[in-house]
């Protein structure tokens, strides 16, 4: 059982009537070395899955297992040290980063927390192989993170992640606010390390492009749901829920502009007050065109279709 | 990147003294600590020696500020009075302080509903005077100086403890709080490395206006009869004493009163200059101000010579830039935001922007618009729109001009909406006020342009408030209020930067139609090549304030001729892009604006550089009919 495993993961905000149900038993695996990817529009629940798996956020139910072992029901010491296995690395490293320690105390921080017993003088060395790994250069450790560039925050972030020999890392759209060529050169870097260190990732993005360039297998989320999961190429070429089709065909392209088949029509709902059935149907192509498919995606929830072997959607038209 | 290791206490210091008030606040509790160390053994006999046929005089040679009613000198026994009445200040802070930061804290990382109810506590708390509470509290214990410290510092507590439950639960919100959470940071450690050192700059603000508000209420209490006791005195103590003989020695009651309002102020001036020398974020401007700087070129103005760019059709250009320079003032010389660039832009053409953070696309848009901030400058050969000079002076015939034949089109939305108003009221404003509109008439036109950015039900949506909008609707309402006096020219920029993909798609959608039913050229900025390739016929590649490269989409997508627009289109990983294959990469970082590289901007991370580009900027010339390139490598023979 080797891996990062989410089971039926449920994440919710609040109580009552007013509970927000962020997460809605999303399943998804990530293998050792391999990218996951998780794409979806703001609001489909993607940050708040990422921050259910790293325990951010409370889960309602559902377990989250490293090699086997229950991170969500473990509790005290044996807690914090199953989850130091799985690290995160936020979208803006401004907010990540604590403004008033140097990027050296908070790389040194993680080693400390991880291992308390290392000297202080091989504490310092390991922070400086560390940002010698991410392309920071030991000098760095001196500087406040307000002196870095986003690209430098980022990966001063990466070497945090890393400090704790952590083999998973959840990666929350973690170029969406750097420049096109520093983003490239975090992607290598993300790319270079997953080679040298055998990292599972959990790759969240909104840019569909970066996903699928960055991962193995994609999943989809829409309103806390994950509506499909499946090898990239699969996804990319042949997405069979109406809403991956959908949103493939919205990516913007550096070529000409195509005819379009299936557009989306109307908003993402409110999430507060999801739709019944199949949360897609009041903006699915598919189910508009047909009043009885209509019906049932208003009523019942679309089971999970098992195309291939690693290929699932959960669509009341598929299959 | 140079960086200057500079001595902590160095680092600290400086800030600490550019605050202007910091320097006299120093030295008036500097003189203070003085009293209070040396006040009461010089002086302390003095103070206490009664003369009774000396008693209240007023100032003299012998005594300066006169005596009290037993003949004791004043000058003696306020000087002497500031040992207690400043230690009681700073117990009673103290008490106050650790009671409350603590009480403040452990709500702030309490259980939902623990915290409710602490905050809740603490409204309450705050809602009783803290001198009646004190009051109250000395009732109970009774009088004497004790009791009064304790008094104060427990009727100070609820204030420290709505300040650190309030800035610990933004701070806790940081995704700095979360990342040490995942790591498995203890508790303790949390609060004490991430918690505390960025709350404690604004703690130590209170800190000091406390203790001034403490020294007011501890004389205050001492004035009532309530707090320092005969035969010690405070300054409170002096205070009454003086007060009951005030018409015949105001001086009496007017010494120890000046002295409680001067301490009081001076603790508050040295505790704000020293939160900001606490700040790590102020202790080099230089460094702060680089992370957000806008690029630029100091070096003086290149001679780019005017291509002759006659539109095909022979029609005057719809917008014609030439020698555009934006320049902001900087203490280390101007920095030049934009720098002399030129290109014009033919009715109905969409054009497209690309460019990273720093390259001038919005200063370019922001001054096409004349919209760029004080105490930026624009400056140009010529700023024509539809034939109109955008430089003219008579700024309400521009303003009015440029409010019916521009419309803009930013980022965010939501910040360009006025909360308070309803999306028809000023969806329909720019009609109402350029053009003189009826307001009804004005509305019926809002609604019809509403529906032509695909907005359902636009005659029920003009009476909503712009929060019951999503944030593509607001974007889309916002092009709706642009299109309400038949612009000319469309001004977007990075109009999709904050919306989902699908949506992202919409917005395009819309602008093209536009484009196609009302003939309305438009300027699109954009980051995301994506998008600018999705809708532009035509697109200026900025770097570092200059356009380095002008050229249709169909070259630019099969063939580039700068080097950094070939390294950028390559830098960009496309749903078509080899996985095997790491991205290219841009080598270095876009150059500092203050040392500005001499000649070609882009030289020193060019893999083709010349030894010419060093020294000469390579001006923006024809490489082929409808491109042209800012590239000597470029612009040679081809071997």
């Amino acid at each position: 059982m080797s891996g990062l495993m989410v089971e039926a993961l449920a994440v919710r905000y609040g109580s009552g009537r007013h509970a927000l149900a962020a997460v809605d038993r999303a399943s998804l695996a990530v293998a050792d070395g391999q990218t996951h990817g998780l794409v979806g529009e703001s609001g489909s629940g993607k940050s708040s899955l990422a921050r259910g798996i790293v325990g951010l956020a409370h889960t309602a139910a559902g377990r989250v297992l490293l090699d086997g072992a229950d991170l969500t029901n473990a509790r005290g010491a044996r807690a914090r040290t199953l989850r130091r296995g799985v690290q995160i690395v936020f979208q803006n490293p401004r907010g990540s980063l604590n403004p008033r320690m140097t990027v050296g105390e908070i790389v040194a921080e993680a080693i400390l927390v991880h291992r308390p017993a290392v000297r202080a003088g091989d504490r310092e060395a390991a922070v400086a192989a560390l940002l010698e790994l991410v392309g920071l250069g030991a000098a760095a450790a001196e500087r406040f993170p307000h002196q870095l560039s986003g690209g430098q925050g980022q990966r001063v972030a990466i070497a945090r992640a890393l400090a704790t020999e952590a083999r998973f890392v959840i990666l929350d759209e973690v170029t969406s606010a750097l420049d096109v060529s520093v983003q490239a050169n975090i992607l290598n870097l993300l790319r270079r390390l997953q080679r040298e260190r055998g990292l599972g990732f959990l790759f969240i993005s909104h840019d569909l492009a970066v996903v699928r360039y960055m991962s193995d297998v994609v999943s989809v989320m829409y309103l806390g749901r994950i509506v499909e999961t499946g090898p990239v190429a699969t996804l990319f070429t042949d997405p069979r829920h109406p809403y991956t089709r959908t949103l493939m065909e919205a990516v913007p392209r550096v070529a000409m502009p195509t005819g379009r088949t299936l557009r989306l029509a109307g908003e993402i709902p409110d999430p507060r007050f999801p739709p019944p059935g199949c949360r897609f149907h009041t903006r699915c192509p598919l189910a508009s065109r047909d009043a009885a498919l209509m019906a049932r995606c208003r009523s019942v929830e679309p089971p999970s279709v098992r195309l291939t072997e690693r290929h699932v959607v959960h669509c009341h038209a598929a299959g | 990147m140079s960086r200057r290791r500079r001595s902590p206490t160095l680092q600290t210091a400086r800030p600490f003294f550019r605050a202007a008030s910091a320097w006299p606040a120093a030295a008036v509790l500097g003189l203070l600590l003085c009293l209070v160390v040396a006040g009461p053994e010089l002086w302390g006999a003095a103070a206490l020696k009664t003369s009774i046929m000396r008693s209240g005089e007023g100032p003299s040679a012998d005594f300066l500020l006169g005596t009290d009613r037993l003949g004791r000198d004043l000058l003696a026994r306020t000087v002497t009075a500031s040992r207690l009445s400043l230690g009681l200040a700073l117990a009673a802070t103290a008490i106050a302080g650790v009671l409350g930061v603590s009480l403040g804290i452990t709500i702030a990382f309490a259980t939902p509903r623990l915290q409710a109810a602490g905050l809740r506590l603490i409204e309450v708390l705050l809602g009783f005077p803290g001198i009646l509470l004190a009051i109250f509290v000395t009732a109970i214990i009774g009088p004497g100086v004790e009791s009064s410290v304790l008094a104060i510092g427990i009727a100070f507590s609820p204030e420290f403890a709505r300040l650190a439950s309030t800035l610990a639960l933004s701070v806790g919100g940081r995704d700095y709080i979360a990342a040490a959470r995942v790591l498995g940071v203890g508790r303790v450690r949390l609060l004490r490395r991430h918690v505390l050192p960025n709350i404690a700059e604004t703690l130590t603000i209170a800190v000091f206006s406390t203790t001034g508000a403490a020294l007011i209420a501890i004389s205050s209490l001492s004035f009532l009869g309530l707090g320092v006791q005969p035969p010690r005195f405070d300054w409170g103590r002096m205070l009454v004493e003086g007060v009951e003989s005030f018409y015949a020695t105001p001086i009496a009651a007017l010494a120890p009163a000046t002295m409680i309002a001067t301490t009081g102020l001076a603790l508050g001036f040295f505790g704000e200059a020293l939160a900001r020398a606490m700040n790590p974020l102020l202790w080099s401007s230089a460094d702060a101000s680089e992370a957000d700087r806008e690029s630029g070129n100091a070096a003086g103005v290149t001679t780019a010579a005017r291509p002759d760019l006659t539109l095909s059709d022979g029609t005057p250009p719809l917008l014609d830039v030439d020698g555009l320079t934006v320049t902001f003032p900087a203490p280390r010389g101007d920095v030049v935001a934009v720098d002399n660039i030129d290109f014009r832009l033919a009715e109905r053409e969409i054009v497209g922007i690309v460019g990273e953070s720093g390259s001038g696309k919005t200063q370019t848009a922001l001054a096409i618009s004349r919209l760029v901030s004080y105490p930026g400058r624009v400056a140009a050969r010529r700023l024509t729109l539809a034939g109109r000079d955008l430089l003219a002076a008579d700024a309400r015939a521009l303003d009015r001009f440029l409010g019916t034949r521009l419309a803009l089109v930013f980022q965010d939305p939501m910040s360009s909406l006025n909360p308070a108003l309803s999306i028809g009221t000023q969806v329909a404003e720019p009609a109402v006020v350029h053009q003189r509109m009826r307001r009804d008439a004005a509305l019926l036109r809002a609604g019809e342009r509403m529906g032509e950015v695909h907005i359902p039900r636009p005659e029920d949506r003009l009476a909503q408030y712009p929060h019951e909008f999503s944030g593509g609707m607001q974007q889309r309402a916002m092009i709706a209020m642009g299109l309400m006096n038949d612009p000319a020219l469309i001004v977007a920029d990075e109009p999709t930067t904050a919306l989902d993909v699908t949506i992202q798609a919409q917005v395009i959608e819309v602008l093209r139609e536009i484009n196609r039913r009302h003939r309305t050229a438009i300027l699109l900025i954009s980051h995301n090549i994506g998008v600018i390739a999705g809708i532009c016929s035509r697109v200026l590649v900025m770097y570092a304030g200059r356009i380095v490269e002008d050229v249709s989409l169909a070259t630019l997508l099969v063939g580039p001729a700068h080097p950094y627009t070939r390294a950028l289109m390559a830098s960009v990983p496309d749903v078509a892009a080899d996985r095997e294959q790491p991205l290219q990469t841009i080598a270095g970082q876009p150059p500092d604006p203050g040392r500005l590289p001499q000649g070609c901007v882009f030289a020193p991370r060019c893999d083709l550089v010349r030894a010419r580009c060093r020294t000469d900027a390579p001006p923006l010339v024809a490489l082929a009919p409808r491109h042209r390139v800012a590239c000597w490598v470029a612009h040679e023979p081809a071997p």
